[in-house]
């Protein structure tokens, strides 16, 4: 396909093809595939309206615009469904996801708080920095460290308190 | 020895980055639908709740269709920002609105709550001031609005403006230059845009949580709805969390959850913008919506916050 378009066109068609993978990945982690499209491309007009807005370091940007979105469209979905979907849905992982590649990962992942999970997708999954992270978030960077360690903190203990931590540690009889 | 926590995390990401998926042809598609959309210039991420939002309040207030403050607020609505209640008004849905003043809500399960009006007693010592609390148990609310029916088509279209320029004149709430700007600003509208405002002003906002100062605000504990959507269901109220509901029916009571313990204070949260869906105003909509702000008055518009006036009964206790 052909586009034809100014330098401004140019430039916003660049940062869209460079980062459309990533956003993409993190809608697609919070909402699902299905929902992914639609979120990306609600976060990119945003980005086209606000183009004067957006930072010599978009990414961390563009993930705040996506977040906020998928938070909107979330509750605005939410409120149609029945209360047992809705608990349902807060609670479990998206379809997507292999529960069998490491289920006890996605057993303690359930049992995070929303608040927790999305900090600890950003550093584990987005892969940013605290700094960048923060900036999704909009908190200070210190602040993000501390929700950060308590978030890792919380997981931990979640796996350590696992039936297979529990079963291999028993099991191991190399360990004192 | 188990991988840390965030490794064994890691290896277990849902969705992996693809990163020519920016240049298939689905991407490319939405990409072109992106350019080919008129670029407005969005407000700044700190732009106070009631800058782009009281544009279309004083539009209402000075067409004259009155309404509550607070009530319209098309360019911000569903949020996560705890100290903002975004709705939308089903215009074909009316309800009588409930008399009680005050209530207290037990949640009922499935975003619905269970609420009875109560009294608030005072009670008073001797010479001593009177002190007041609400009888029974559960969350307290308090009454603040009804909700509002949205302006009629009539109101929101060309006609419509054209009328109230002319009225706004003769009532000298706009001098003849004013009008002149403004009639040439609407000219330069399509008629889609009052389609559009019409849409906007279905969608209304309510500013929630307790006393800001400092830049930080009081908000409801994790959990509990700081606005209540209520209807009459025979001696008790049928109510809802306001924040999206997109079904809200005119004269349905309007409930304002009161500070207590448990309550949280935060910093002011930045105000979520957005239009609703299917909404876009280009430079020269914008400019006509300014043109009420600019040009318009107010006329004394009441506060959708402000506590409504309840009668007191004191008792009298004796030493």
């Amino acid at each position: 396909m052909t586009l034809t378009m100014d330098g401004r066109a140019t430039t916003f068609a660049t940062l869209y093809e460079q980062h459309y993978g990533a956003v993409h990945a993190y809608a697609s982690r919070r909402v699902g595939a299905d929902a992914a499209d639609e979120i990306a491309a609600e976060t990119f007009l945003i980005a086209w309206r606000r183009s004067d807005a957006v930072p010599d370091e978009p990414l961390p940007w563009l993930y705040g615009v996506a977040r906020n979105v998928a938070l909107r469209q979330y509750e605005a979905t939410r409120r149609q469904t029945r209360a047992r979907e809705a608990a349902q849905r807060e609670r479990s992982a998206p379809a997507h996801f292999d529960a069998a590649a490491d289920p006890a990962v996605w057993e303690a992942w359930d049992r995070l708080r929303p608040a927790d999970r999305e900090v600890l997708a950003l550093v584990a999954w987005e892969e940013l920095s605290v700094a960048e992270a923060a900036r999704v978030l909009g908190c200070p960077a210190p602040q993000f460290s501390v929700r950060l360690f308590r978030a890792r903190r919380r997981l931990e203990r979640l796996l350590a308190s696992s039936p297979e931590a529990s079963s291999s540690e028993s099991s191991d009889p190399t360990e004192a | 020895m188990h991988p840390d926590a965030i490794t064994r995390l890691r290896a277990v990401n849902p969705a992996a980055v693809d990163p020519g998926l920016g240049r298939e042809p689905v991407a490319q598609a939405s990409l072109q639908r992106i350019l080919d959309s008129p670029p407005v210039t969005a407000p700044p991420a700190r732009r106070p709740l009631t800058s782009r939002g009281l544009v279309l309040v004083l539009a209402v207030l000075v067409l004259g269709v009155g309404g509550a403050l607070a009530a319209t607020d098309p360019m911000g609505w569903w949020s996560s920002n705890p100290s903002e209640t975004h709705y939308r008004v089903n215009p074909d849905a009316r309800v009588p609105t409930p008399v009680a003043q005050q209530i207290r809500c037990t949640a009922g399960g499935g975003g619905r709550f269970r609420c009875t009006p109560q009294q608030e007693r005072c009670y008073q010592v001797g010479q001593r001031a009177p002190y007041c609390k609400l009888s029974g148990t559960g969350l307290p609310y308090q009454k603040i609005d009804a909700i509002p029916a949205p302006p009629s088509n009539s109101v929101f279209s060309r006609a419509g403006f054209t009328k109230a320029i002319t009225k706004a004149l003769a009532a000298r709430r706009m001098t003849a230059a004013h009008a002149a700007r403004f009639r040439a600003d609407l000219a330069r509208v399509p008629d889609g845009f009052f389609t559009e405002l019409r849409l906007a002003g279905q969608y209304g906002t309510y500013g929630s949580g307790g006393e800001t100062k400092n830049g930080r605000t009081q908000v409801p504990p994790v959990g509990q709805a700081a606005t209540l959507v209520c209807t009459d269901a025979g001696r008790r109220l049928s109510c809802q969390d306001l924040n999206g509901d997109a079904d809200a029916p005119v004269g349905a009571g309007v409930y304002s959850a009161v500070p207590g313990p448990g309550w949280r204070t935060v910093r002011t949260p930045r105000y979520i913008g957005g239009l609703p869906p299917g909404v876009q105003f280009t430079h020269a909509e914008e400019q006509v919506l300014i043109d009420l702000l600019r040009f318009g008055t107010t006329t004394s518009g009441s506060s959708s916050h402000g506590v409504q006036a309840k009668p007191v009964h004191i008792i009298h206790l004796k030493r």
